[in-house]
């Protein structure tokens, strides 16, 4: 699983470096057009496209009868019902092709939360790092360091809480870049990045390194994850949520990925002939 | 660790009147309907102003030639800076950047408000009038029916007052069936009590657009009328509580009186298996029906218990010296003898429909051995306005995107926190450097986004660091403590020569179509007496207390004999006359008989003596009806206290209490002030233009700025331009 996500991951980090100097939501666009433009061809060949035009057509006509037999209640009764029935019979049609287009959907969706999901930490300020160690194992007991490069540094003493079993530092961000903080434990140090902002471009902020075949190794792609034996579950940096303006208005980067792919899928399935 | 527990001082007038603020706390964040304030100014001034607007749209008129030119003015507003103290450091070269603007332009004494405190003195800044034009006397007022206090700024209009059929009030409310919430169907209203024209509504009308930033007695902020002005609230703003601020104090170790801090709230709390579980208090919850809950528990509930709360905890390392507390969805860690940054937290009123929103710091004192956590007064979010403290509302949001959050309370320097021994100096200094950093970086903003027009912008560190850190300079101080307060005898020379790299930063900016000046409001004095005014006046026969009444047990005035009392004080320099047909219960007879009492006193005021060291505890009593000017004189305090130097009215007096002697040493924190006689306390006037008054004061700096744009000073000011 980790060398597929690792490649899908330098595969996108290639495809940002060419979008170095523009604004964020450049590449965002270009992503979410193209995601559009697939998901519409995968519908198309998976997809039933002769029930789907048949049942769209049908959905047509019983809305027309609604409205032509408006007075008649007992038809328009019926006419709801065939509605209600085709509308079911349409999302049936739209299930098959929907599993095949989740899955790269999903590893899109997941590689653009890990460089529009959180904000870097800035220059002067901090930032906490939880580590998360096996349900009983006692924090306190356990022989855990953590030290940052020059470019950062570790702004607080470990903080260990043993009902929750975990251990946290602040640490402090001090030059712009993708630093490596390592956290030493008795089963051998582990890493973990530590970006501060500064650098052009968008960069990748994995918020998470966590331990094996987890939906967090699932969701945070960009470091290897820890190995199966440590005692460590997760170590995460609590970055701030990112946000992403666009022409002055604050907006969410999975509003603008689901509105401009389904956007460029709808406007795009005549230039296929693609029934949506 | 000696910690001052007494009461009486400014901050417990706050107290009093925190329940109506809360009450336009929670109402006014979920309300829309909001009455108009009442008109803070009449016909004659609305005529001025239109035939302004007309003027101003002629071609060939200076004031539409200032603004085709694209006229700037900046104004830095630095509460507090003192003129003897400024030119003694430019003479020693550590202003050197006061020194060059001062050589260059020009620098004067500049001749405050009398009393000399800042609501007062920036309201002669603000409306080009004396206190009889626009009505602010002191800090403190009081209602003349019943002798309490109030804010002099800003007042709270009750929702009940404001529901009406046919002229009849109604129940306001309604109850939600099977449970103990109310549901009310509008909110209070704050509103700005000083009255009068702001120079910068006259700039509006004449086309020209202002940012006014932090300006005291501009809460809430004036209406902009044609979207033109944009501002912020300063002095007056409350913190969420409504009070002045309060901050709340959680200690394993909790002290004798602790349950009584003047400007906070302490909280005992465990350590239970390193963790501390505690609440903060929010606002009173005014949706839930307490005369309901009472019927129903056969319990009154206190008013302390009617306040929302949040719960939180902290858990703390069992070695080291490092927390982290969990409040509200937001964690920090702290390690001891750190400030947090800005946590946003929410008291839910209604659950899951209504809640009051807010932002608060944490300060982790120690870990052990004993736990000491300190909190700020809960600030209203300027993103999310419980109550309006911006101008328009969305400049909160953008100063929230830019600056990220900040204090918003009047003053925000915590001096009760220092007072309550809760903060030592290194305490204090560090919190008032957050303050300041805070400050630059709005100022930095604010010149940025600065392009033309007028922008001032206000600072409060000098005034509030020189409150209270005047003792750590001067060894005379009866507070000065040698050991604690010789590390920090620079301070606040130290804070000026900050103020110079700030002059530095505007410099940069200041171009040949830009006016620059530099202001105070007032500057400095000792604070080493008190002068407890109801005492004397009780000692001379002109204040009685009701029969078995201690004077020591006197607050509010409650317990004064009014059929007896013929005098009374409210305020740190107010002394009124108890009025027939004025008071509540006068017995004075307006015209003559008043007339002469006032003399009476202030003849008597003026020989008081202070025992200990033969000096004048009282240079003049001024009386408001030959001393001030304009339609508001009559709702003035009679006479106006001109304390001595070194001198000043106690806490305990100015809200309504007694006191033990007329005279005492003053062994507060708080010991530097300005409440002295204003001839004693000059600010300070910097410009990058020729000062050609002889005498500059604060009220002329409204008709200079108006000039500055080519508007003539208006016929209700009584100052003028000072170029």
């Amino acid at each position: 699983m980790w060398p597929i996500l690792r490649t899908i991951t330098a595969a996108f980090d290639v495809f940002f470096d060419l979008f170095g100097g523009t604004h964020p939501v450049v590449p965002l666009l270009v992503v979410s057009v193209v995601t559009g433009v697939v998901m519409l061809l995968v519908f198309g060949k998976t997809s039933n496209q002769q029930r789907i035009a048949e049942t769209k057509d049908k959905l047509k006509a019983y809305i027309m009868e609604m409205w032509i037999f408006r007075n008649d209640t007992r038809v328009m009764f019926l006419a709801i019902g065939n509605v209600i029935r085709n509308n079911l019979r349409y999302l049936r049609h739209s299930l098959r092709p929907l599993v095949f287009i989740l899955v790269p959907v999903l590893l899109i969706m997941v590689q653009l939360g890990i460089r529009y999901g959180s904000e870097p930490v800035a220059p002067g300020e901090s930032a906490r790092v939880t580590v998360t160690l096996d349900e009983g194992v006692r924090a306190t007991e356990l022989d855990v360091g953590l030290q940052a490069p020059f470019a950062a540094r570790v702004a607080s003493a470990p903080l260990r809480i043993d009902s929750s079993g975990e251990v946290e530092w602040k640490v402090l961000g001090l030059s712009p870049g993708t630093h490596e903080l390592v956290l030493s434990t008795p089963g051998g140090p582990l890493t973990k990045t530590f970006v501060v902002a500064g650098e052009p471009g968008v960069r990748t902020v994995g918020a998470v390194r966590a331990r094996g075949l987890t939906w967090s190794a699932f969701l945070y792609p960009s470091e290897r994850p820890i190995p199966r034996d440590s005692v460590v579950k997760s170590i995460e940096v609590h970055y701030e949520p990112a946000g992403l303006s666009v022409f002055g208005i604050g907006l969410h980067w999975l509003l603008v990925f689901f509105v401009v792919s389904v956007a460029a899928g709808f406007a795009l399935k005549g230039v296929f002939g693609i029934e949506v | 660790m000696s910690r001052n527990t007494a009461g009486g001082n400014l901050c417990d007038i706050a107290a009093t009147i925190a329940m109506a603020v809360a009450l336009a706390l929670v109402l006014g964040s979920c309300t829309s309907d909001a009455p108009p304030p009442e008109e803070a100014y009449g016909d004659t001034e609305r005529e001025a102003l239109e035939a302004l607007a007309r003027e101003a749209r002629d071609p060939g008129s200076a004031v539409a030639q200032a603004r085709e030119s694209g006229k700037r003015v900046i104004v830095i507003g630095i509460d507090g800076m003192d003129w003897i103290i400024a030119r003694r450091l430019m003479e020693e070269g550590r202003l050197r950047h006061f020194k060059e603007l001062a050589d260059a332009g020009g620098f004067s004494a500049l001749l405050s408000s009398m009393p000399p405190q800042s609501p007062v003195a920036w309201s002669n800044f603000i409306t080009g009038m004396d206190s009889g034009g626009h009505g602010i006397y002191d800090f403190v007022h009081r209602y003349a029916d019943s002798y309490l206090p109030h804010f002099s700024t800003s007042d709270v209009a009750s929702a009940a007052q404001r529901i009406r059929v046919l002229g009849i009030p109604i129940r306001n409310r309604v109850v939600v069936p099977f449970t103990d919430y109310v549901l009310p169907f509008q909110g209070g209203q704050p509103l700005n009590l000083r009255k009068g024209v702001a120079f910068w509504e006259i700039l509006e009308a004449a086309g020209i657009g202002t940012t006014i930033f932090r300006l005291p007695a501009n809460f809430p902020p004036v209406e902009s009328a044609t979207g033109l002005s944009t501002a912020m609230s300063g002095l007056g703003t409350p913190d969420i509580l409504g009070t002045y601020g309060t901050f709340s104090f959680f200690t394993t170790d909790p002290w004798p009186g602790s349950d009584d801090v003047s400007g906070g709230s302490v909280h005992p709390v465990e350590v239970v298996d390193n963790v501390v579980r505690a609440s903060i208090k929010g606002p009173v919850n005014e949706f839930l029906d307490y005369d309901r809950i009472a019927d129903r528990t056969g319990s009154r509930v206190a008013y302390d218990d009617r306040k929302a709360r949040l719960d939180f905890e902290v858990f703390i390392d069992p070695v080291h010296a490092v927390a982290k507390i969990v409040i509200g969805g937001s964690e920090a860690i702290l390690t001891e003898g750190e400030f947090s940054d800005w946590m946003e937290i929410d008291f839910e009123m209604v659950p899951h429909m209504v809640g009051v929103n807010g932002v608060v710091r944490f300060y982790l004192k120690s870990v052990r051995p004993e736990f000491e956590l300190h909190a700020s007064p809960i600030q209203i979010n300027p993103a999310n306005q419980a109550l309006p403290i911006t101008e328009p509302p969305e400049y909160g949001q953008e100063l929230v995107d830019e600056l990220r959050h900040f204090y918003t309370q009047g003053m925000p320097e915590d001096t009760k926190a220092l007072e309550s021994a809760v903060f030592g100096n290194a305490e204090f200094a560090a919190q008032a450097t957050l303050v300041l950093e805070e400050r630059k970086r709005a100022l930095e903003y604010h010149l940025q986004r600065f392009d033309e027009g007028l922008l001032f912008f206000y600072f409060s560190s000098l005034d509030q660091g020189t409150h209270a850190m005047w003792r750590c300079m001067d060894p005379d101080h009866p507070a000065h403590i040698p050991d604690e307060d010789e590390a920090y005898a620079s301070f606040i020379d130290e804070l000026y020569m900050q103020f110079d790299q700030v002059l530095a930063r505007v410099l940069e900016d200041v171009d040949e179509n830009t006016t620059l000046i530099i202001l105070s409001d007032h500057g400095f004095a000792a604070w080493y007496r008190k002068v407890h005014l109801n005492r004397w006046l009780l000692d001379e026969g002109y204040l009685a207390l009701k029969p078995g009444v201690r004077p020591e047990d006197v607050e509010w005035l409650l317990g004064v004999d009014w059929s007896k009392t013929r005098a009374y004080s409210i305020g740190i320099n107010g002394l009124y006359l108890n009025v027939k047909g004025r008071e509540g219960q006068g017995i004075v007879e307006p015209g003559p008989e008043a007339d002469a009492l006032v003399d009476e006193i202030a003849e008597k005021l003026e020989g008081v003596i202070d025992p200990e060291n033969g000096q004048r505890a009282v240079v003049r009593a001024y009386k408001s009806r030959e001393f001030y000017h304009g339609p508001l004189v009559e709702t003035a305090p009679d006479i106006v206290v001109g304390y001595g130097w070194g001198y000043r009215g106690s806490e305990e007096s100015a809200g309504g209490a007694i006191g033990s002697a007329v005279l005492e040493d003053n062994l507060n924190k708080w010991s530097g002030d300005h409440c002295a006689d204003y001839m004693h306390v000059p600010g300070v006037l910097f410009s990058n233009k020729i000062i050609a008054a002889e005498a500059p004061a604060l009220y002329d700096l409204a008709p200079t700025i108006l000039a500055e744009f080519g508007i003539g000073t208006m016929d209700w000011m009584i100052g003028a331009p000072v170029f």
